[in-house]
């Protein structure tokens, strides 16, 4: 089942898809606990994720494989992009910058 | 704002507890962030109730198969058959007493289902001649033995933690 799940990718999230993919863009350079991804996704989006929501991505992110804790003695574990999950992300962005590309173009024609 | 975290299920409060409640205190106070906190727990109860049955299911849907490959495959010699539905009902049994006939059901039934499919598609494995459909009532036996004897030992593990527990918070 986990296997299954690792493929489903970002796609297969839900609601959780663009809370997934802050948390995945915020711990894309180093790992970061979960505070410091709360607090890096609002710097960087102006979206404050709850604490439901950030750990509801993360859960998700973890079984399948996308993300991964890094080992820690401190009560604040650190999360870090594992590669399919490097290579989900770029997929995703990817996919992004065509959207917005398609709908830059589509608005000046406008 | 931190007893929330117990409306999250314990397998969860014991991976995420923790860290989330050190997010939590660094959360504004407000009726967003119950809102988000209880939603949360509910997404979270939601998986965990799907994960168990599921896992059990496709086990027991394992389980069967193996039972009505075994009864198609080895039919001249009736003890593979008979060993599987022991060793798979006794496993089921003690993991769920409560539900021991069901799991023995499930397993016996995948004796005459293998006949009946096998005859309905005229699969004819190497051995041949799998066993008349009303001989497979036998298959009940050792199904229902495994899973009994697997829920009476479930049941006496279950009972025999709690005095042992209560013995110890004794003063």
């Amino acid at each position: 089942m986990a296997g299954v799940k690792q493929n489903e990718g970002i796609g297969g999230l839900g609601r959780f898809a663009e809370p997934a993919v802050l948390v995945m863009v915020s711990i894309a350079d180093r790992p970061k606990h979960g505070y410091a991804i709360a607090a890096d996704v609002e710097k960087l989006s102006g979206v404050r994720l709850g604490p439901g929501t950030l750990y509801g991505a993360i859960a998700r992110l973890e079984e399948r494989g996308l993300i991964e804790l890094v080992p820690s003695e401190d009560r604040r574990r650190p999360y870090r992009l594992t590669p399919p999950g490097a290579e989900a992300l770029r997929g995703h962005l990817g996919m992004l910058e065509r959207v917005t590309a398609a709908g830059r173009s589509r608005l000046a024609q406008a | 704002m931190r007893s929330l975290v117990r409306l999250y299920p314990r397998r969860w409060r014991e991976r995420y507890g923790d860290e989330f409640a050190l997010v939590l205190r660094g959360t504004p106070p407000g009726p967003g962030t119950v809102l988000d906190v209880v939603r949360g727990a509910l997404d979270a109860h939601a998986r965990e109730a799907r994960r168990g049955p599921l896992l059990r299911l496709g086990l027991l849907a394992v389980a069967a198969f193996v039972v009505g490959w075994l009864n198609l495959h080895t039919t001249d010699d009736v003890q593979p058959v008979a060993a599987a539905l022991l060793l798979f009902g006794f496993g089921f049994g003690a993991h769920r007493p409560g539900r021991a006939w069901l799991f023995a059901l499930a397993l016996f039934a995948a004796v005459p289902l293998s006949g009946v499919w096998a005859d309905a598609v005229s699969y004819r494995p190497e051995v041949l001649g799998h066993a008349p459909l009303y001989e497979s009532i036998v298959a009940l036996v050792p199904a229902l033995l495994g899973a009994y004897t697997g829920a009476a030992v479930g049941w006496g593990v279950r009972q025999g933690r709690i005095p042992a527990d209560g013995e110890r918070r004794r003063p």
